[in-house]
């Protein structure tokens, strides 16, 4: 966290939807080994910039990205996007199993890059292990994954991520279809990444971010007002804006 | 409005119910194992239908390996990769077009390319690619829906893992689109299997067993036609239109069951 070289940072990003300013000039260093949640009312560009992260807004016709992105100090545009986004996997807000088993979904990013046999196996088993999966579905491997529950289902796409050793984790409130226990479960997992990676988790749940962040930034109509360690931003804001947000919630 | 519907309906399966009693009423009596297995003798008058169900077969097998890895491909170009502009609702507009032209002029374009043109004469191969020309749109409108209807969140899911668009398309896209797919197909097959028109002007209507594909050959439609339009025996064509709705109806109740089981996990 007191890293003075962060993971990941932005400098001045913006991002247009055809002609919605989207996203307006958004600086932000996000540190290694560190949960840095971003929170703001629905809208606000959070997600939008979570996007920008793993340039997956390439994806979207009409949209257009202005500012810098660096992963590692270097700019992401350099990078193939492909590349780019095995080494900043990202978690989505729904559980989004693909129509084949448990294996071949956690198999997926690595078969991409021609790795077989024993070797994907064991990369499997590790995924699902950190995940907290591997004792529940160990037997069922080959079964559908549309078959698990929203919460399995959830830490499976989250194994999926880690299959590709990812160096950032982007989370797009990866709990708001989940139940209590399954989102205790996943903010567990959460706890226990941070060690290893940078996680950027985008979050509705002032409770989570008390509880797994370590930097807070928050966000209003594509702007950030306000960034910094997360007892600070909770506790004591700077700005008015996020005093009035956060005595809304 | 009640009854009126109820009237309706008992109308539709009435008139389905009465079609099927026909058909069984006057053709279940012809139908045996020598009418399935063996060749027929006095132009069908009597002996079996094998080289017309065997002809069925093969122009149908091979109507559909033309027209769905072409329809889909074009189903994905279209879904994809095609800009959304005036050229790509011109072609959307002509495909669309191309499902209603009779079938007859089909049989004509096949005739004159593939029989007359090509030399090919009447073969089950210029059957088959006149077949495919016709359910192309078909194809390639459900296939286009099924691809367009996968979510995106699992083309997004594909790209977050380092998938390029086409990995995303081939892994994940066209596998959450396969029932839609299958279904296209079986609709197809269902139209291929009844055709008569474009089939008669270009497979022919000869009666022989068929060795290649660049054989002519007689389809059960094409029979079943010849057979009552000729006199020859009314009840061997009925026999032919029972065995046909069978089939049709067996592919149709098949692919039910399959898709069934593949949406449910």
């Amino acid at each position: 966290m007191k890293d003075s070289r962060p993971k990941m940072e932005t400098v001045d990003l913006h991002v247009y939807y055809g002609e919605t300013h989207a996203l307006k000039g958004v600086s932000l260093r996000i540190p290694d080994r560190a949960v840095t949640a971003l929170i703001g009312p629905s809208g606000c560009g959070k997600s939008t910039f979570l996007r920008a992260l793993n340039r997956m807004h390439d994806l979207v016709p009409g949209a257009r990205v202005r500012g810098r992105i660096l992963l590692d100090g270097r700019d992401v545009r350099r990078l193939p996007p492909e590349e780019l986004r095995c080494r900043v996997g990202m978690v989505f807000q729904r559980p989004n199993p693909f129509p084949m088993s448990i294996f071949d979904n956690v198999a997926f990013g690595p078969s991409l890059f021609g790795i077989r046999g024993e070797e994907l196996e064991a990369i499997v088993e590790e995924s699902l292990r950190r995940a907290a999966l591997w004792e529940e579905v160990r037997g069922r491997l080959y079964a559908d994954a549309r078959g698990l529950s929203g919460g399995q289902q959830q830490r499976l796409c989250i194994a999926r991520a880690l299959a590709m050793g990812p160096e950032v984790l982007l989370m797009d409130e990866p709990c708001s279809a989940l139940d209590p226990a399954a989102t205790q479960a996943v903010e567990e997992l959460i706890a226990f990444l941070r060690e290893e990676m940078a996680v950027v988790l985008v979050t509705h749940s002032m409770r989570q971010a008390r509880q797994l962040a370590d930097q807070v930034a928050f966000f209003q109509a594509g702007r950030l007002v306000e960034a910094g360690e997360a007892a600070q931003v909770l506790e004591s804001p700077r700005r008015p804006e996020t005093a009035a947000f956060l005595a809304a919630e | 409005m009640r009854p009126v519907l109820w009237v309706l309906a008992t109308l539709i399966c009435g008139l389905l119910l009465g079609l099927l009693g026909l058909l069984v009423g006057k053709g279940a009596g012809e139908l045996s194992l020598e009418l399935l297995f063996t060749m027929p003798v006095e132009a069908g008058r009597a002996g079996g239908m094998l080289p017309v169900l065997v002809s069925t077969l093969l122009l149908v097998a091979g109507a559909l390996a033309a027209a769905v890895p072409v329809g889909v491909g074009a189903a994905l170009y279209l879904a994809e990769y095609a800009p959304d502009g005036p050229l790509v609702r011109w072609i959307r507009s002509l495909i669309e077009a191309l499902s209603g032209v009779p079938s007859i002029l089909f049989g004509l374009f096949g005739f004159s390319l593939f029989v007359i043109r090509l030399g090919w004469g009447w073969s089950l191969a210029a059957g088959s690619l006149t077949l495919a020309l016709m359910l192309l749109p078909t194809v390639i409108r459900t296939a286009e829906e099924a691809v367009r209807a996968v979510p995106r969140e699992l083309r997004e899911g594909a790209a977050a893992l380092g998938a390029t668009r086409w990995e995303a398309l081939r892994r994940v896209v066209l596998r959450q689109a396969a029932p839609g797919i299958l279904t296209g197909a079986v609709l197809a097959l269902g139209r291929a299997l009844g055709e008569t028109a474009a089939v008669l002007l270009t497979a022919g209507t000869d009666l022989g067993m068929p060795t290649s594909l660049m054989d002519p050959g007689r389809t059960l439609s094409v029979h079943l036609y010849i057979l009552a339009t000729e006199g020859l025996s009314e009840g061997r064509a009925y026999a032919a239109a029972l065995i046909l709705v069978t089939a049709v109806l067996a592919v149709n109740l098949t692919a039910n069951l399959a898709l069934e089981r593949w949406r449910r996990p």
